[in-house]
């Protein structure tokens, strides 16, 4: 345990130089609190990220002894066809899982702004439900509502577009948007709970001041709301961009990744490798990848808007 | 001076980097090894069992088996009353992903559920997880009665890098063969006898699709079973199936291309194309396709014995099961004893594991099986059935035991098949791969593996 050491000596610092009477860096052993969680950190996130990322670098079924194979898991992450894509599908899902729900709970936020709604509470505990279900139950519900027998082709049979219909998760070009389009249905009540939080905390001199200006309501929600909600918005995307890039559990429950390879994540690829085919390395070389690209993604979205929040 | 938001960054980068030069490779480790293993020659007496002491027997099994175990832990707690069982009950899949690694802990059930094949099986041999049990099986007389072929997929190489020969590391209790469920009524309505062959069958699916029924029935959301069991079917039937066992176990010069195997795979695209398969399969799970077939959507099933348990409990005579005969004129199925048990080489109470599955492959035990509407390996011709369609299930059994040809799995040739015959049948049928484009990605598949299998 190379942490402990180190952390009694910042200890030890941070004391005497309290003693030497230097209040600004007393500081120093208000380290000493954040120990407990820090073990639990390094134990349970910092060893096994480190662990992932030696493996990563090794030839191993998870059981026999492991040999070296230096880049080779990373090229074949880069390199295969099939792993490739599922990095693809996996920018595809940013779009439903993150840029719809954020412009309907725009949409949603500034409808509400403008006309009074009665049962707002209610509203707001019904749009957020998708976020507390069990992602296993809202699969299986939305595998029976895309279903051949389901309620859509129900619906077209009605209105004569039954040439239309087709069993929506199993079909080769609606599949990925199928599964995507679940992923919407979950994230929007997220993102309008946040939104809705986020106006009521806009002044309302500011929207009374549009107003006076003659601010129509496109005006008003682009200079007023917009600007306001940005942290809300920054906070929404980071989330939403991190639930699409390790989506597993909707893909996991609806399609198994098919039909053929065309909803297939990382994060299913990255399960079989570890748990199925035993592919360890390949497996933990797929993760590095992930977790970097999650972290550039997010990173590059918090600092645009922070960037802009300066200006 | 550390800022803040750098530690925990500063902090991974350190541990990877301690760990990286301790130089250890992953699993070189130190673990437990196996317990010094006492052949037996005689079964295991309850005076052998009671010197043990009071222990407990650790159980995992698939959810497949847990109304057997009920019945079986009460009848073995009450032989042997100084042991307690301790089943832990998995889904197929969550066993699949845990049962290896668990075996390979210091803590390993001393018996477990498992399964045939190289990802499974083969890398449980190669880390000396499994007692071999030859001696199980002579002491208490398992295989009386039963094809020798049968156990070529429980018989491993020392190394755990070749099966079909070397000493029996499993023995399932249950067989499950694949076969054609067809539904009475429905043939009766259609003036359809039932199918026996390969040409019989597609008769009746022609006689079924112009009489505005469902030819077969079919879920495969989780790309599952169009290109295992369907396939395998359809491959049972025109090729060889000495050819296709070689090909499944890794032999040197074998290959998924032959003429046997692309008749299937264009039977299979044909019956695609002419609409045979349930609309929309591919957007339906295998349990909803079981649910809807037992409701009275599709004339006839394809898949392994054990659906039939669903179907009985629906209604125990409304269908049949049968075997077909492939174009040489014999029975040749999918088949094998059933999912394999296993006992834990690390096991301390080793007579105790041996006794439980003593009593649960004993003849005795069967009906016990065949009271769920399974096929138990032990007694298939002494049980009693639930009802005609069980009846059915137990005769085809029979006739594969006494003169049939039992196939390995597809799936067993590598850790990654599942998933190349899975995706690619579904784009065979799609009609994004040709039969060639098949043929080749699963070879490709095949040949990758063999390589790095045999280093």
């Amino acid at each position: 345990m190379t942490t402990a050491p180190a952390v009694r000596a910042m200890a030890g610092r941070g004391a005497r130089r309290a003693r030497s009477g230097r209040p600004g860096r007393a500081r120093s052993r208000h380290y000493l609190y954040l120990v407990p969680g820090f073990v639990l950190y390094a134990v349970f996130t910092l060893t096994p990220l480190a662990q992932t990322i030696q493996y990563s670098f090794y030839d191993w079924d998870g059981i026999t002894e492991a040999t070296w194979a230096g880049f080779d898991n990373y090229v074949a992450v880069v390199t295969d066809p099939v792993s490739r894509s599922t990095f693809g599908h996996s920018i595809m899902f940013i779009f439903f899982y993150t840029v719809l729900p954020t412009v309907i709970g725009l949409l949603i936020v500034a409808v509400m702004n403008r006309v009074r709604i009665r049962f707002l509470t209610v509203f707001r505990t019904v749009l957020f439900l998708p976020q507390i279900l069990a992602t296993v139950v809202i699969a299986v519900a939305w595998r029976w509502i895309f279903a051949q027998d389901g309620p859509i082709n129900a619906t077209l049979e009605l209105l004569g577009l039954g040439a239309l219909s087709r069993a929506w998760l199993g079909d080769f070009t609606t599949a990925l948007p199928a599964v995507g389009l679940i992923g919407t249905w979950i994230m929007y009540g997220l993102c309008m709970v946040l939104f809705i939080g986020g106006v009521q905390k806009i002044p309302v001199e500011l929207y009374e001041a549009a107003r006076i200006d003659g601010a129509g309501p496109i005006r008003e929600f682009f200079s007023v709301t917009l600007p306001g909600l940005r942290g809300e918005i920054s906070i929404a995307l980071v989330l939403t961009v991190t639930n699409a890039l390790r989506n597993f559990d909707i893909v996991w429950n609806t399609t198994s990744g098919g039909p053929g390879t065309s909803t297939l994540v990382p994060s299913y690829l990255i399960y079989e490798g570890a748990f199925v085919t035993r592919e360890v390395g390949f497996a933990a070389a797929a993760s590095v990848v992930l977790t970097a690209l999650i972290l550039v993604i997010t990173g590059a979205i918090t600092r645009l808007l922070r960037v802009g929040a300066d200006r | 001076m550390i800022r803040t938001r750098r530690a925990p960054l500063a902090a991974a980068i350190g541990i990877t980097t301690v760990v990286l030069l301790a130089g250890c490779a992953p699993g070189s480790g130190q673990r437990t090894g196996p317990t010094e293993t006492e052949e037996i020659t005689e079964p295991v007496t309850v005076e052998q069992v009671a010197e043990l002491g009071d222990v407990t027997l650790r159980v995992w099994a698939d959810a497949g088996e847990e109304s057997m175990l009920d019945a079986l832990v009460e009848q073995y707690e009450d032989t042997y009353d100084n042991v307690t069982v301790d089943v832990t009950i998995k889904g197929w899949d969550d066993l699949m992903g845990t049962v290896v690694n668990a075996m390979n802990g210091d803590n390993a059930p001393d018996v477990t559920n498992g399964n045939q094949g190289f990802a499974i099986m083969g890398t449980m041999v190669k880390g000396g997880m499994l007692r071999p049990i030859d001696d199980v099986i002579a002491a208490y007389g398992i295989d009386e009665g039963l094809p020798e072929s049968g156990f070529d997929s429980m018989r491993w190489n020392d190394d755990g890098t070749q099966w079909g020969s070397g000493n029996i590391y499993g023995m399932g209790g249950a067989t499950q063969p694949l076969g054609l469920f067809y539904n009475r009524a429905k043939l009766e309505e259609l003036g359809l006898g039932v199918p026996d062959s390969i040409g019989e069958v597609e008769e009746a699916l022609a006689t079924a699709k112009a009489g505005g029924e469902t030819p077969i029935q079919l879920g495969n959301s989780d790309q599952y079973p169009l290109g295992s069991h369907v396939l395998g079917i359809l491959i049972n039937m025109y090729a060889d199936p000495a050819e296709v066992n070689e090909w499944i176990a890794g032999g040197a010069d074998a290959s998924f291309d032959s003429p046997g195997i692309r008749a299937a795979l264009e039977k299979l695209a044909e019956w695609g194309e002419k609409g045979y398969f349930a609309a929309g399969y591919d957007g339906r799970s295998l349990d909803d396709a079981v649910s809807a077939y037992g409701e009275g959507d599709g004339v006839f099933f394809l898949g392994g014995s054990f659906n039939g348990s669903k179907l009985a409990a629906v209604d125990p005579d409304a269908f049949g099961y049968t075997l077909l005969r492939a174009e040489s004129g014999e029975y040749v199925t999918t088949g094998t004893f059933g999912t394999p048990w296993h006992i834990s080489s690390k096991s301390t109470i080793q007579p105790a594991a041996i006794a439980f599955l003593g009593m649960m492959l004993s003849p005795e035990f069967a009906q016990t099986y065949a009271d769920s509407s399974r096929l138990p390996v032990a007694d298939l011709e002494g049980v009693t059935a639930t009802g005609s369609m069980h009846q059915s299930q137990l005769d085809a059994a029979q006739a594969l035991f006494a003169d049939g040809e039992f196939v390995g799995y597809l799936d067993w040739a590598t850790p990654t098949m599942q998933r190349t015959l899975g995706a690619g049948a579904q784009e065979l049928l799609g009609g994004r791969m040709s039969v060639d484009e098949f043929v080749e990605s699963v070879q490709s598949d095949w040949s990758d593996y063999q390589t790095e299998r045999t280093g």
